[in-house]
């Protein structure tokens, strides 16, 4: 169980990040490889506001996701919304480059030395279900789960949210309804962006506020979201606990060598077996 | 567009030939240069100074440019004042041998510090032989140690092996029956692990492994496999600034505190900033004396020489990897003493059979010998290490004292 | 009708200039550098910019032409690099290592991309991409042979036919490959295996409907894409005699991938300048010290936002754009000029007996049986939704009946798939024309001929007489289809840049090009305007002259009235009239149902079908019905 709550806790953080890129994929069918960097900056802006100059956890969220929010629209206007529309993945480019800039920003005004973030609600270790987690995983976990179905619910029910449904479905169908597409995408982005950053708060407890969280978290949180299905966010939430799970009893039972393997091996399994993924819906029509 | 309408298709081919050509004939030139330096002894030093190294190549930065003040006040290298050139790699090893190369060809150096990590030092030895320069570092992977085909290629550091037969003589001392190893998947993981299983076991106890990602931020799991042996003590290796405090609060988690683990000389960071105090009890390093602060202070040339440092700048990470790039230089000043040359082969096998220096001559160790089959340090002696509680960090080095 | 012809534009003829002499030459002045003066720096940074553009230039070929996001490179190289190694370290001719490298790559290359024969997009970027993950864990399985990862060192000077290349010899051999290696690309892309890779790229369902088997140009495409990259591991491996897991990370996919798109994928040169800029541009960065990572990541944002599509892509568009008066002009002019004599066309018996299919709860096709004999134009109406697509997916092999024959010339075809269909004689057009992106309509046209009429890759790349001869071949019978509907003058126009109307013509043109034992037209009239409805009826009526099978589904009630032999009426998916069309205009069951219903879909279908539908007249086309 130890070795399970483990897994489930680095795989809330896929599944936030995750979360994450589902937003933008959802409201404007790219994908932002910078998109973990915010969950990154997060940490670093809740380590200088907790530790440095001593104020409350709540303050660290909001300043991470107003920080987040603001990066996430000059990101937008920069690398996104220049290439909307044209067809190649210039944005495969593009947004690789703001993460970049934003490891190198990070790393001048805060160097590359980790910092610790005392953790939310304390640092102690509870046992739950017979095994133990610390009481900040708890957290993460629980903020996997209620974030997962909220953006459902969201996307699903709001009207902001089924036009970016819509838009990503058909951008000129969509622009011919009167959805602004552009807007839509930049507010995507800056939701995607403030989400991640305030949530710096409650990850970096668990992983420091280390600049190399970023490229650390990309490739995961995409692999469990090709596995529960891109654009679903309950595919977010399994694919995310999916891989952190089988990473932690692969870790723990066969040697962590065998991780990735395994990981990859689910992966090209679960697309097999189901191209879309496991709560994707396919979209195409033959002819 | 009459004018391009004008140059047919060919003669547009031609003048983009001439005007390549032109550039070819520019940058040509340019290649020549004078050799105004003669009397300087010409020590290029390939660091990662920019990107995820960067720490790690500033402070052999300073500490090269302390090292090298002294040296040239003691006479320089064979009578020739130090003079240091610094390029960055980034830490890309390919972008290393790209510099040393365009380095060679403009100026051949005398001496080399030839990178940060272990994988430029490795891409940029086969040049550095052939052109017979003397090359040093502070980086210690096994593979840089084959004078066979590296004959130019010398390391201050002990061999792995020397630090792992203290630590298991620390733990037969201690009492420790199994030994758990738990080391990250990287390069440096790898021999650490092939160099305390084979140290440990050599001194009669058990061994148990684990291996972690190195990048992992939750290493419960592995250490839930490690904990199935039943280890009475554990040594972890830890690369990377975070790597102590994942292990340590991952060690928490598993409820693993009873059982002491020690960090090996990879450990380099205050862990007391990084992981509650909850999960300090039992911990501690294993490592080179020099590492450790004394509670009287520091002897008084590491003193002075840490004081040198501050003056310019704040000591960032380990102070081995200061002490160690002063070495390399004292090193070139000893072996050029004993060769009474600097010709690289004279000094090769000058270090190779390097006499006692006198006392305080080394920053690192008390001694520093070599042979011809081996060009890592083999002359410490049991002195040169040390274990303590893993506590605060001041300057580079473990405060005995505070807790 | 000013610019007809040859455009006499500047621009106009420096695009249509090969580019291969100036490559050539480009190639010649890299071969004679080490003799022009160059420091073994500059030859250095040649080499690496040479070895970054082959790794690049195998992305292009499966990204940039196949249009597979397989991003597998990074594997590739380093399996290369490892083979290159391990065997130049057991004293091993490169003369062997190189061939083994790449050959190896391609074991590599087609795994990793073997799960793209049922994924497609990014479910197949993310397991190709994943690899790169793999590299160390392979290298720590493998660790006796690669030295784990500490990284193989040591690995001695490169030889070639037993002699030890020095760094001339080691300089000419990388660039040698990189000339050989983009000679070889350029022969496949502007080859008809290159028309292949458009054809696939533009999509899967007309590759199987041109008779390509899908999943085998897949694998192709991988393979010959991962040929290159194992080359340069071969030779990165021997440039500095050490390699380590390290070099084979996230950082140089990103270079790989930034420097396709900076470049340009879809382009055969594009990868040398992607590989410069990368090579080069980051080498410069050193220089912004401590904002080194910032301006990297600037120059991706930049780079990506203005050269997106590439920068050679930047200057043929510009060529293109400046020449474009006369694109125009040739795509306004729609009138078909004297069309020429047409073919004998030998159509076969098309029957479909007691045909049933069921999606999930619902029939789509119920019990449906009709004969298209040859030589008559089969006419099937209905309302949207009614199961007349579903019936042509059904012929063509897209869909596998619940129950029921399918059965042409009396032979049966069941459980063929799409591409076997084709091979059978099945030729379709589509509702939405499915016209491959940067290519010529002759090259459209031909596409139809690759499966009939194979030629072998080494004869493309070396282009032996075969190749010559079947390339004439396509030519002509391109030609003399595009002739026949009238269009042959826009042989040589970027196929996607016509309009709708034309680009239907172009489509009925590659059926006809494939020599079809049955011609199926699926709403062939949709968004034409009327002389575009009125030349197309002609073309039906012609081919249907000639001797083809043709069945047509069309809302367009006046077209099918005017062109059809026999009418089929369709509603939900069962047969509810047949016969002339006389008498389906007065069948009281398709006045009550199909004309009373086609109304009430109105909206949907457009304000043209419903007025053709119930005047028989069509009373106004807007012009810019063509546009969609």
């Amino acid at each position: 169980m130890l070795t399970i709550w483990s897994g489930l806790a680095v795989g809330a953080i896929y599944v936030l990040v995750a979360i994450g890129f589902n937003i933008m994929f959802v409201a404007s069918d790219t994908f932002n490889f910078a998109q973990p960097q915010y969950l990154m900056l997060g940490t670093f802006v809740s380590y200088t506001i907790v530790v440095s100059l001593g104020m409350p956890l709540v303050v660290a969220l909001v300043v991470g996701g107003v920080m987040g929010f603001a990066v996430g629209v000059l990101e937008d206007w920069t690398a996104i919304r220049p290439l909307s529309g044209t067809g190649v993945h210039g944005e495969l480019v593009t947004t690789v480059g703001w993460s970049v800039i934003m490891q190198g920003c990070v790393l001048l005004l805060w160097g590359s030395a980790p910092h610790r973030i005392p953790g939310a609600g304390s640092d102690s270790v509870v046992t739950l279900l017979g095994g133990r987690l610390s009481v900040n995983d708890l957290v993460l976990i629980a903020l996997a789960v209620g974030l997962s179905f909220g953006t459902h619910y969201w996307f699903t029910h709001s009207k902001l949210g089924i036009a970016g449904l819509a838009a990503s479905e058909d951008r000129q169908a969509a622009m011919i309804r009167g959805i602004n597409v552009n807007r839509l995408s930049t507010g995507a982005c800056a939701v995607a962006g403030a989400l991640l950053g305030s949530l710096g708060a409650v990850v970096g407890p668990k992983t420091f506020a280390v600049f190399t969280l970023g490229s650390i978290l990309v490739l995961k949180a995409f692999v469990a979201l090709a596995v529960g299905g891109f654009g679903s966010f309950k595919g977010a939430l399994i694919g995310g606990f999916v891989v952190g799970v089988v990473e932690a009893l692969v870790g723990r039972y066969l040697g962590t060598e065998f991780a990735n393997l395994a990981v990859f091996g689910v992966l090209i399994g679960v697309l097999l077996l189901r191209p879309q993924g496991l709560f994707g819906q396919r979209r195409e029509r033959v002819v | 567009m009459h004018d391009a309408r004008s140059l047919s298709p060919v003669r547009r081919l031609g003048v983009l030939v001439a005007a390549t050509a032109l550039v070819a004939a520019g940058c040509g030139s340019a290649a020549g240069r004078s050799d105004s330096s003669a009397e300087s002894y010409h020590i290029l030093a390939v660091l990662a100074l920019s990107g995820a190294f960067q720490s790690l190549g500033k402070g052999t930065v300073d500490a090269l440019n302390v090292s090298a003040d002294l040296v040239n006040k003691s006479g320089g290298v064979g009578g020739r004042k130090i003079e240091l050139e610094f390029v960055d790699d980034q830490g890309d090893p390919t972008k290393a041998v790209s510099i040393l190369q365009a380095k060679i060809d403009e100026r051949k150096p005398d001496a080399a510090i030839a990178g940060s990590t272990s994988n430029e030092s490795l891409a940029m030895l086969p040049i550095l032989n052939r052109n017979k320069i003397i090359n040093l570092g502070t980086n210690s992977s096994t593979q840089l140690n084959d004078p066979a085909k590296y004959p130019y290629t010398f390391r201050p550091v002990d061999p792995n092996e020397n630090i792992a037969k203290a630590t298991a003589q620390l733990f037969v001392a201690k009492g420790y029956k199994k030994i758990g190893i738990f080391t990250p998947n990287t390069a440096s993981g790898d021999s650490g692990k092939a160099a305390f299983t084979a140290a440990v076991r050599k001194a009669g106890l058990t061994t148990v492994t684990a291996s972690y990602g190195s990048s992992d931020v939750d290493v419960t799991a592995p250490l839930a496999q490690l904990q199935t042996g039943h280890p009475d003590a554990v040594i972890f290796l830890a690369l990377g600034d975070a790597a102590p405090g994942v292990v340590l609060s991952s060690r928490l988690k598993a409820g693993m505190t009873a059982v002491p683990f020690y960090g090996d000389q990879s450990v380099t960071v205050d862990v007391t900033k990084l992981v509650p105090p909850a999960a300090l009890p039992g911990a501690y390093v294993s490592t080179y004396s020099t590492s450790i602060k004394p509670a009287g202070g520091n002897p008084r040339p590491l003193a002075e020489f840490i004081d040198a440092v501050k003056a310019r700048g704040p000591i960032v990470s380990t102070i081995l990897a200061y002490t160690l790039a002063a070495d390399c230089l004292r090193l070139l000043q000893a072996g050029a003493k004993a060769a009474g040359s600097t010709d690289a082969d004279k000094m090769k096998s000058a270090i190779e059979n390097l006499p006692d220096q006198p006392a305080g001559t080394w920053l690192t160790y008390s001694r520093m010998k070599f042979s011809p089959q081996n060009h890592f340090n083999i002359g410490t002696v049991p002195a040169d290490y040390g274990s303590t509680p893993i506590g605060h960090w001041t300057d580079g080095q473990f405060v005995t004292a505070a807790r | 009708m000013i610019a007809s012809g040859t455009s006499r534009s500047w621009a106009g003829v420096v695009r249509r200039l090969p580019r291969w002499p100036v490559a050539l030459a480009a190639g010649v002045l890299a071969l004679a550098a080490p003799w022009l003066g160059f420091g073994s720096d500059v030859l250095r940074q040649v080499v690496l910019v040479a070895i970054l553009a082959l790794v690049i230039s195998g992305l292009n070929l499966s990204w940039g032409y196949a249009g597979e996001l397989a991003l597998g490179q990074v594997a590739m190289y380093a399996v290369g690099a490892y083979v290159g190694a391990v065997l130049t370290m057991h004293d091993i001719d490169l003369a062997l290592a190189l061939p083994a490298s790449a050959a190896a790559a391609v074991v590599v290359g087609v795994i990793s991309g073997a799960p793209g024969i049922r994924l497609g997009g990014w479910g197949l970027a993310m397991s190709s991409f994943f690899l790169v993950l793999l590299v160390p864990d392979a290298a720590e399985i493998f660790e006796p042979e690669t030295g784990g990862l500490n990284g193989l060192s040591g690995i001695p000077q490169a030889k070639l036919f037993g002699t030890e290349l020095g760094e001339t010899g080691f300089y000419l051999l990388v660039i040698g490959c990189l000339v050989v290696w983009l000679a070889v690309m350029r022969n496949i892309v502007t080859s008809r295996q290159g028309g292949l890779l458009r054809v696939l790229r533009q999509s899967g369902v007309l590759a199987a409907s041109l008779g390509i088997g899908v999943s085998s140009a897949k694998l192709k495409a991988y393979a010959l894409g991962a040929i290159p990259a194992g080359v340069a591991g071969c030779l990165f491996a021997l440039l500095d005699g050490f390699i380590a897991p390290d070099y084979f990370g996230l950082t140089l996919m990103i270079a790989i991938i930034a420097g396709s798109v900076l470049g340009g994928s879809e382009s055969v040169y594009g990868c040398v300048v992607g590989a410069a800029l990368l090579q080069l541009g980051p080498m410069q960065v050193t220089a912004f010290e401590k904002y080194a990572l910032v301006a990297f990541g600037a120059f991706l944002v930049v780079g990506g936002v203005f050269f997106s599509g590439g920068i050679t892509g930047l200057i043929s568009r510009g060529l293109r754009l400046l020449s474009r008066r006369r694109a125009v002009a040739a795509a306004g002019d729609r009138r078909p000029a004297v069309p020429s004599e047409m073919d004998p066309i030998p159509g076969e018996l098309l029957e479909v007996r007691a045909l049933v299919k069921d999606f999930g709860g619902s029939r789509a096709v119920d019990d449906l049986s009709l004969i298209a004999p040859a030589g008559q134009v089969t006419g099937l109406i209905g309302a949207n939704g009614s199961g007349k697509t579903t019936l042509l997916n059904i012929i063509s092999g897209f869909y596998t009946p619940t129950s029921g024959i399918v059965a042409i010339g009396g032979s049966e075809l069941a459980g063929s798939g799409p591409h076997q269909r084709a091979r059978r004689g099945v030729a379709r057009t589509f509702q939405t024309p499915l016209i491959p992106a940067s290519s010529t309509v002759a090259e459209v046209v031909a596409s139809a001929r690759l499966r009939r009429h194979h030629c072998g890759l080494i004869a493309t790349i070396l282009r032996l007489p075969a190749y010559r001869r079947i390339r004439r071949a396509d030519r002509a019978a391109s030609v003399r289809a595009l002739g026949v509907l009238g269009i042959a003058h826009l042989a040589d126009e970027p196929a996607s840049s016509l309009a709708l109307g034309t680009r239907r013509l172009v489509e009925v043109a590659r059926a006809l090009a494939a020599e079809p034992a049955v011609l199926l037209l699926d709403e062939p009239a949709s968004g034409l305007d009327e002389q575009e409805v009125a030349d197309l009826a002609g073309v039906i009526r012609r081919l249907r002259d000639a001797g083809a099978t043709v069945l047509l589904v069309e809302h367009n009630f006046a077209l099918m009235c005017a062109v059809s032999d026999r009418i089929h009426v369709l509603e939900s998916g069962r047969l509810i009239a047949k016969g002339t069309p006389e008498e389906v205009q007065h069948d009281p069951a398709v006045i009550e149902s199909y004309l009373g219903q086609l109304a009430d879909v109105a909206p949907e279908t457009g304000p043209d079908a419903l007025e053709v539908a119930v005047s028989g007249n069509r009373a106004d086309s807007s012009p810019g019905a063509g546009n969609d």
